[in-house]
């Protein structure tokens, strides 16, 4: 069953295989809770991987080496502190405030000053996904982030204010105002 | 947003291609599962020390059931004159009951 995207804004009606995947979710995070069941975690490590490695990969202007360093940990802080999520959220939105919160602590330790038009290496990229990197490097840390979360990620308005910790109202005007300024790049590259 | 809308916008065709990205796991779940360390439980403290509260409560009962005095046992302890210190109690030892035998050569008269 494929997702609804509605245009009045680009969160996305939960379908019957979100629902189906949210109670998955919440039985292997019990698991986890109750017993530190390893094999559980690697289900949710196994079904996670892909998108938080993507996330990150954006993030770090491609830097997917840098990017699996910070998956790891984000998965690692994940499971001492699993006890700390209550289930009554997504555990996807928590798992990704997590990553942004890795990703900043990361930022403010290295002080890095990577020149965001500068795609990295690490991974092979499609022509696609360059361009986007060189589109996403026309924002600031705040619109890339929620744009990422919005667009590619596909979490709802309420989980990006979550996750990026800003009211819901911030995350629609940001989300506009980032799709505002890559269109604008877009057009003047010409793409 | 309708599919035709998609499909003309550069940017959204941009956000499907993002999405459909999907990044191997390439040994990545096995490095992180690996990396777990489990801290000890809670529960693997209650174990040795039921078990230590158990084993005194049985002691106490047996002290009180059994006769046993305390102040008896460290006088035994403490008498050198009598020849050793019997730590057993005499109820305890077996009795002797082999007979005497008056036939054996070792006991003969003759």
């Amino acid at each position: 069953m494929q997702s609804f995207t509605c245009s009045a804004c680009t969160c996305s009606a939960v379908t019957r295989t979100d629902k189906y995947s949210l109670v998955v979710d919440l039985l292997l995070v019990r698991k986890v809770k109750a017993s530190g069941d390893r094999a559980a975690f690697g289900r949710l490590v196994e079904q996670y991987q892909s998108p938080l490695r993507r996330y990150l990969t954006h993030l770090t202007a491609g830097d997917r080496f840098r990017a699996d360093d910070l998956a790891q940990e984000t998965f690692l802080k994940a499971f001492t502190s699993i006890r700390q999520f209550s289930g009554l959220g997504s555990f996807r939105a928590w798992l990704f405030r997590i990553a942004y919160r890795t990703f900043l602590d990361s930022c403010r330790s290295a002080k890095l000053t990577q020149e965001l038009d500068q795609v990295t290496g690490g991974c092979e990229m499609s022509s696609e996904t360059t361009i986007l990197q060189s589109a996403l490097a026309c924002l600031d840390d705040t619109e890339r982030n929620v744009i990422l979360l919005s667009a590619v990620e596909q979490l709802s308005h309420s989980q990006i204010a979550h996750v990026a910790d800003m009211p819901l109202g911030t995350v629609k005007s940001v989300v506009a105002r980032a799709k505002t300024k890559l269109r604008d790049y877009l057009k003047n590259e010409e793409l | 947003m309708k599919r035709r809308e998609i499909q003309n916008d550069p940017l959204e065709r941009l956000f499907v291609r993002a999405r459909e990205e999907r990044v191997p796991d390439d040994g990545f779940t096995q490095r992180v599962v690996g990396r777990i360390v489990i801290p000890p439980s809670r529960n693997s403290y209650r174990v040795p020390t039921l078990a230590t509260a158990f084993a005194s409560v049985l002691v106490i009962v047996w002290m009180a059931f059994s006769g046993f005095s305390v102040t008896d046992f460290t006088a035994r302890l403490s008498r050198e004159q009598s020849g050793g210190i019997r730590l057993i109690p005499q109820s305890w030892t077996i009795p002797n009951t082999q007979k005497e035998d008056t036939n054996t050569p070792n006991h003969a008269d003759n």
